[in-house]
Formats: C-alpha cells, sequence, structure tokens
C-alpha cells in the first residue's frame, strides 16, 4: 500500500480510513530510512574523506619526527612494565632484549608482572633475574580481577619513575628503543608516547600477512598522518609508555577496561596531554597467524573501544579548553571506528529495505551513495591507504595481496558489529573478560 | 532464462572475478615479498656509528702491534675486498702525494700509521684511517675521516660522509661538514662552517668566548596565566606567553601559542610553544626548550636541557647548551650559531645547520621583551 504513495494521491480517501493512516505511516517510515541512509552514507563518506586525508598527507605533507634525533641528554628514570599472562614461549627474548638496551642502567627498571602464569613463566624469569642481578623484578598476582589493564594498575601503583614503558611479552626491543620512546617525554606536553609496531612472522600464513598489510597502513599512514597533522595519535598499551605524573593526574589505569590504551588516551587528551607518535620507534611483534586467535582480538577491540565512545565522546565535544576542534573531530572519529562496521551493515539493510520498497533516494543522495558504495565494499580509501604505507616501507609484490583484504574486511565488520549491541557497551552492567591472545612462537624469534 | 544461462553468467562472473585475483593468489603463493620489515636492532643512532663500523673492519685485518713492524707501503685487499693504501709507522710526519690519494675505487682505505698532512686542494674520495694526527690543507675534499688522535682542517674543507677523531677535530673557516662529525673531546667549527651533524663532549661553534654564567640573584616570580584544573605541575596556557625581564618561573610552561622569556630570567622547568620560543639573552633554562616553529636563544644564556624545534634554531653567543656533566641535544631541520656558541652532546641538523652571525642576528630583534 505504501510503496510509492503520495499524500496528494490519498485526497479522496477519508483521513480516518485505514487505507489513509497505513500510506501516511508508510510514506513516514520511508522517509524516516531515507534521512537514515543519508547519515549512514554521510559518515561513510566523512570515514572515507579522512582515510584520504590522512594518505595524502602521509604522501605529500610535512613529516613530523621531532624528538627522535634526540641522543644525549639528562635521561630521566624509566620503569619498564611487561604484564605477562603464561608466556613461557616469549619472555626471555624479550628480557634478553632488554638488557642489551644502551639506556642506563641506574636509570632503567625492568618490572615483570606475572599475572597467575601456571606454565614455566616465573622460573625463566628467575632465572634471568639472577643472571642480571639488581636490574629485573618481579610482580606476582595471584587475585585480583584479570585483564592488562589491572595487572598494571595494581604493579605500577608503587612505581616512582618519571618514565613507565609498557610492552607486551612477544616483543623485542631493539637496543636504541628505550631511549627513543622516552626523548619525547622532554616536551612537558607529551603525556603518552607511542612506537611503530612491525610484525615479526609475517611468512606463517595469509592471515599474518594480511594483517602485516594492516598494520602497515595503521601506523606508517594513519598514526604518522595524525602526528603530522597535530591531532590525536593514539597509545597502543605497548611499545609506548606514559609520564608518571600525567598519568597520575588523570586518575591511573582504569582497571575494567578492555583497551587500556585507548581509554588512557581519551584521559590524557581531555586533561591537556598530548600523545606523540614516533614511527622510525619500531618493535617486532607476532600477530596472530588463526582466524579464531584474530576475531577474539579484534572483538576485544572493538568492545573496549565501543565502551571508550560511550564513556568520552560526550566530554570530548564539550571540551573546548584543552583541545582544539580538529583534535576533537578527529578524536571523535576515532572513537566511533568499530562502530562504524555496525554503522555499514546497518547501510546495506536499509538500501535493500528501501530497494524493495520502492522507494528511490534523491539525486544529490546517488551521488553520496555511489561514493559510500565504492569506499563500502571493502573499502578502497584504506586500500589505498594500506597501499600507500607499503610503498612508504619500500614493499612491492606484497601489494598484490590487498584484494585479500576485502576477506579480512568482511570478517572484521561482522566480528566487531555485534559489539555495538547494548549488552556489549556496559549498558546492561555486563563485566567483560579479557581474552589473552595466544602465543604461537616455537624457538629463536626471527626478528631477534 | 534458462538455469545454464544463468549458471554460464554466475561462472562468468565468478571467473571475471578470478582473472583480479590471480597476481593475489600468485603471491599469496610464492610468498615472493614476505619478510618482515627490516628493524635494526642493534642501530642506537649513534654519531659515531659509521666511524666505528670502519675501524672494526681495519682492526679486524690489522692489529696495532703487526702494523709497528711494517717499513714500507703495502697495497692489498681488506677481507671485506676493499683496496687499500697502508702507510708505515714513523714519529715524523708523511705529507701525502697526491697520487697516493687517487684511487679506482671509492672503497679503498688510506691507513696511516704515521701522522699524515694532506696537500692543499686535494681530493681524497677514499676512507684515510690515521692512527695518529692527520692535517689538512686548504680547499680539500674528502670521503671520510678517521684518526686515533687528533684531526685539523684547513679552511674551505669538505667531508662528503663523516670524520671523527679519538681526541679533537678542528674544521677551519667555511667549510662543509655533510653527514656526521664527531669528536671524542672537542669539535671546534670556524666561522662559516656548514654542518649537519655533530657529537662530542664539547661543541665549540667558533673560538669560545667568556661566559657570565646567570645567577638567580633578585629575581621576581612570574605569574603565568594558566588554565584552570592543571593538575600537573606544570602551566598550560593557551594563547602567548610573555615572561617579563629578571623573573623567575618554577615550573614547565607550556603555550598554543609563542613564548618569550624577558632577559635575565631563570627558569626552572622546561618550555614548550606551539608557535616559536624566544629567549633574550642573560637567561638561563635548567629544562628542556621545544617548539613547533622556531627556538631563538639570546647570547650569555645558559641552557641544561635538550633544544628541539620543527624549523630553526637559532642561538646568539657566546652561550652554553648542555654541561660537562649533563650532555644534552639540539636538533632542528636547520640550526645557525653565531660563533661563541659552546654545546655539550649532539647536534643534530636534518637539513642543514652553519656557523653564521647573520642568521641569528637578524631574529635577534623579535625576542625582545619590553
Amino acid at each position: 500500500v505504501c510503496r510509492g504513495t503520495k499524500l496528494a494521491n490519498l485526497s479522496a480517501v477519508s483521513p480516518f480510513s485505514r487505507v489513509y493512516v497505513v500510506a501516511v505511516a508508510g510514506n513516514f517510515i520511508a522517509d524516516a530510512a531515507v534521512v537514515l541512509l543519508c547519515i549512514v552514507v554521510g559518515l561513510l563518506v566523512a570515514y572515507t574523506s579522512r582515510h584520504y586525508l590522512f594518505t595524502i598527507n602521509r604522501l605529500f605533507g610535512r613529516q613530523r619526527h621531532p624528538y627522535v634525533d634526540v641522543r644525549e641528554a639528562d635521561w630521566p628514570t624509566v620503569t619498564v612494565a611487561i604484564p605477562a599472562h603464561n608466556e613461557e614461549k616469549v619472555i626471555t627474548h624479550i628480557l634478553e632484549a632488554l638488557m642489551a638496551c644502551d639506556y642506563p642502567a641506574d636509570r632503567l627498571e625492568i618490572v615483570v608482572v606475572n599475572d597467575r602464569s601456571t606454565d614455566r613463566t616465573q622460573e625463566l624469569i628467575d632465572e634471568m633475574a639472577a643472571q642480571y642481578p639488581g636490574r629485573l623484578s618481579t610482580f606476582n598476582r595471584t587475585s585480583g580481577r584479570p585483564g592488562k589493564a589491572a595487572a598494571l594498575k595494581e604493579a605500577l601503583d608503587h612505581v616512582t619513575s618519571d618514565v613507565v614503558l609498557i610492552f607486551d611479552a612477544d616483543y623485542l626491543p631493539g637496543r636504541g628503543l628505550i631511549k627513543q620512546l622516552t626523548a619525547p617525554f622532554f616536551d612537558p606536553e607529551i603525556g603518552a608516547v607511542m612506537g611503530r609496531v612491525v610484525p615479526v612472522n609475517v611468512e606463517t600464513n595469509l592471515l599474518t600477512r594480511l594483517l602485516d598489510l594492516e598494520r602497515t597502513g595503521g601506523y606508517q599512514v594513519d598514526q604518522q598522518a595524525r602526528m603530522n597533522l597535530g591531532l590525536v595519535p593514539q597509545f597502543g598499551g605497548t611499545v609506548g609508555g606514559l609520564r608518571r605524573v600525567a598519568l597520575e593526574s588523570v586518575g591511573g589505569w582504569r582497571e575494567d577496561s578492555l583497551t587500556e590504551d585507548t581509554d588512557i588516551t581519551y584521559r590524557l587528551l581531555l586533561r591537556g596531554w598530548k600523545t606523540a607518535y614516533q614511527n622510525r620507534s619500531e618493535c617486532y611483534e607476532e600477530v596472530p597467524d588463526s582466524w579464531p586467535v584474530r576475531v577474539r582480538q579484534i572483538t576485544r577491540w572493538a568492545r573496549g573501544h565501543n565502551d571508550c565512545m560511550r564513556r568520552y565522546s560526550n566530554t570530548l565535544v564539550q571540551n573546548i579548553g584543552w583541545t582544539h576542534i580538529w583534535q576533537r573531530l578527529d578524536g571523535m572519529m576515532l572513537l566511533g571506528v568499530y562502530a562504524m562496521s555496525a554503522v555499514l551493515l546497518f547501510g546495506w539493510v536499509l538500501v535493500l529495505a528501501l530497494f524493495f520498497a520502492g522507494v528511490t533516494p534523491a539525486a544529490w543522495a546517488l551521488v553520496f551513495l555511489a561514493v559510500a558504495a565504492f569506499s563500502a565494499l571493502g573499502n578502497f580509501a584504506v586500500f589505498f591507504e594500506i597501499a600507500s604505507g607499503a610503498r612508504l616501507d619500500g614493499y612491492r609484490n606484497r601489494i598484490r595481496l590487498l584484494p585479500f583484504l576485502f576477506f579480512n574486511f568482511v570478517i572484521s565488520v561482522v566480528a566487531t558489529a555485534r559489539t555495538v549491541l547494548p549488552d556489549n557497551l556496559r549498558i546492561t552492567g555486563r563485566r567483560f573478560v579479557w581474552h589473552k591472545t595466544e602465543r604461537s612462537r616455537n624457538g629463536e624469534p626471527i626478528g631477534g | 532464462m534458462s538455469v545454464l544461462a544463468v549458471t554460464l553468467l554466475l561462472l562468468a562472473v565468478m571467473a571475471w572475478y578470478l582473472l583480479a585475483m590471480i597476481p593475489a593468489i600468485r603471491e599469496a603463493i610464492l610468498k615472493t615479498d614476505a619478510r618482515p620489515l627490516t628493524v635494526h636492532a642493534d642501530y642506537t643512532g649513534e654519531a659515531t656509528h659509521f666511524a666505528r663500523r670502519s675501524l672494526e673492519v681495519i682492526s679486524a685485518n690489522f692489529p696495532g702491534r703487526m702494523l709497528r713492524q711494517r717499513r714500507n707501503r703495502i697495497e692489498g685487499l681488506l677481507d671485506n675486498g676493499d683496496p687499500y693504501l697502508l702507510i708505515p709507522y714513523s714519529d715524523e710526519e708523511v705529507e701525502l702525494e697526491r697520487h697516493d690519494l687517487i684511487a679506482h675505487s671509492i672503497n679503498r682505505v688510506l691507513m696511516s700509521y704515521a701522522p699524515v698532512r694532506v696537500p692543499d686542494d686535494a681530493a681524497a674520495l677514499s676512507t684515510i684511517y690515521a692512527a695518529r694526527d692527520m692535517t689538512g690543507g686548504s680547499g680539500c675534499v674528502y670521503r671520510s675521516l678517521f684518526a686515533d688522535g687528533d684531526i685539523t682542517l684547513g679552511e674551505f674543507s669538505m667531508v662528503l660522509r663523516w670524520a671523527h677523531a679519538e681526541n679533537t677535530l678542528i674544521v677551519g673557516n667555511d667549510s662543509s661538514m655533510y653527514g656526521r662529525a664527531s669528536a671524542g673531546r672537542l669539535v671546534r667549527l670556524m666561522p662559516g662552517c656548514k654542518f649537519q651533524r655533530i657529537a662530542a663532549r664539547r661543541i665549540e661553534f667558533g673560538e669560545p668566548a667568556t661566559l657570565d654564567i646567570p645567577t638567580k640573584g633578585a629575581l621576581t616570580p612570574a605569574v603565568v596565566p594558566h588554565l584552570p584544573e592543571t593538575m600537573a605541575p606544570r602551566d598550560v596556557v593557551k594563547g602567548s606567553v610573555v615572561i617579563p625581564p629578571n623573573s623567575f618561573v618554577g615550573h614547565d610552561v607550556v603555550s598554543s601559542g609563542s613564548i618569550r622569556i624577558g632577559t635575565g630570567s631563570w627558569i626552572a622547568g622546561s618550555l614548550k610553544a606551539a608557535d616559536d620560543v624566544l629567549v633574550n639573552g642573560s637567561t638561563r633554562i635548567e629544562g628542556s626548550v621545544v617548539a613547533q616553529r622556531d627556538v631563538f636563544i639570546g647570547g650569555q644564556s645558559v641552557v641544561r636541557g635538550p633544544v628541539i624545534a620543527e624549523r630553526n634554531v637559532l642561538i646568539d653567543g657566546p652561550a652554553i647548551v648542555g654541561s660537562e656533566t649533563q650532555q644534552t641535544t639540539i636538533a632542528a631541520p636547520s640550526i645557525f650559531f653565531s660563533p661563541g656558541v659552546v654545546v655539550h652532546g649532539t647536534v643534530w641538523a636534518r637539513e642543514g645547520g652553519a656557523v653564521e652571525s647573520s642568521a641569528v642576528t637578524q631574529r635577534s630583534d623579535l625576542a625582545v621583551v619590553a
């Protein structure tokens, strides 16, 4: 009844008749659906433009690496914290790498936060501690809330160092990395620093190769462009660190957060502390090499991220004192990045519904739809970003894998879309459960 | 439409799609580009990196004791295949002939175990390693230099890659030091010199001048207007900050505009500006100075922490950055010093730097605080 029916055609029908009421309701729903579609398309266009802006800035803009050349200074005291839960495959490698760092030994403290490991992790730490007396300590957790944020909160409560750096146990820092990550803290505006994560197990399978490309786009282009443009580079929770007084000034770690990194980035931003991204401070990591592990990882990230969106988006919009408008806009878009999966799926459903209802959007909307459709299926703007990042890294043939990213994209969209449901947004009071990413390293690391 | 037609259409579409996937499938199977990005785990960014690596190669081939026993010049190949010319041990200074410096390979190493002198206007496009001191004439061009003692280069010299002296490196007027220049104790660049990366416990730009290190004296505590809710020990200011002359600031200052510091002030913390940081003379800064545009530091000033700018650093002499016990870094795309500036640590000018009074004095009037 309502397909394309206009009120003008109902002039002969009584306004109290059933046909009239259904037609009015149908038109209202169709109009509302078109408006919603326009909003979805507008959001997709905004995110697409953002990817293009970042990529073009990275390719042609002024690149900012202000702190990377600081080699000599009166270095502050640093605590390197390594959260560890059943890390027997990797813990020795990171500790050996840290012991070889060129940071003054009397100003560097290494703390392994052993969070209820049931394997040989503690035994291996003890062996290392005996080998390097006075340079390594363990914080053992046997109870309390599980998860990285809770472990860090408990372990770092008593730290008195000026700077706290955090590495996941599967990372392999180079000799100069501690100095590189500490250098930005000579800038009194910097509250957090983030280095670049480089996958080491690229060759394992197609998934690791796709994740390598994804990281290339994310760090080489996305994070560096944010740094260049003075926007909101994100602290990633590993290969990075925090100024202790800044951390304390925003109330420390939030132990109930699934993405303590995003959470702390926004709390610092809201109090006038900036995050610096150091693209040349690279560190190897292991990326997930099986799809179930990958899905769990990205689902956790999406849940935590969406939780931050719920918590901070309102405050950020109103934060005129500490942030400028472009930071607020970029911050909002960064917060909404995982929610866009659900928005995209909703947009697809809406388009199909409108098509079968016989409703055609206005001509101007079609232009936006065309751009959005181009962006939506696999998101070509992201492809452009990743391809540019790979080019900047000097890669050649791996760019040919880009079409496979479509599958990665579809799986990520499906995995993350459900995280916007009320139960995942903590609206229902549900407690999140931390899922540790399994390690697959077997023997000596490739990049070690 | 028949089932066959639909099936054929679907198969054609799939084939068309797979056609586009062929390069991707090929790469996924063959893994021709699947190595992790190279991260140089051992590289620490030290200014002496290349010099040390070269010395390792030489030391591996010629342990010092062997060389003292040699009496004649030798030519040969190092273990890595690079050719070399060895000048034997002597207490007398040896003046190199022009044909000594000509090589068919830029990888050739000229090793001298006697003090060595390079004649004026010579071009040494191979690496020179001097186990004693080395003196260069004016107008010479070098590829790379390493000396266990001192290196003294004449005016209008040019080093294309790196130069390192274990003791002192003195560079004559109007020379160009591309790449890295470093010394164990002292680097002195005379007026008119251009440079990129320098490192030493003490770096002098021009002849050092006497500096009256500013004292705290009777200073007035400055009131910096800041945003409310500042939690950490710093003042965050929206807009520019002007600190009057003879003021004392006891904490860090962060400004979304520029920062100007009046003459004779004492800053106990660090400074950060989204625009310029302009420091008038006779000022003492205990922390770092960071600007997203230019940093200007007036004469008779002392800065203890790193100085970082995203455009230019300009320092008027005499001034001291860092100290014997507290090495520090000056980093910016362009760095200009007037003669009399002393830096302890590292100076990294990514695009280039110069010992040039005119560039510095042009900006000095901007720093004036009434």
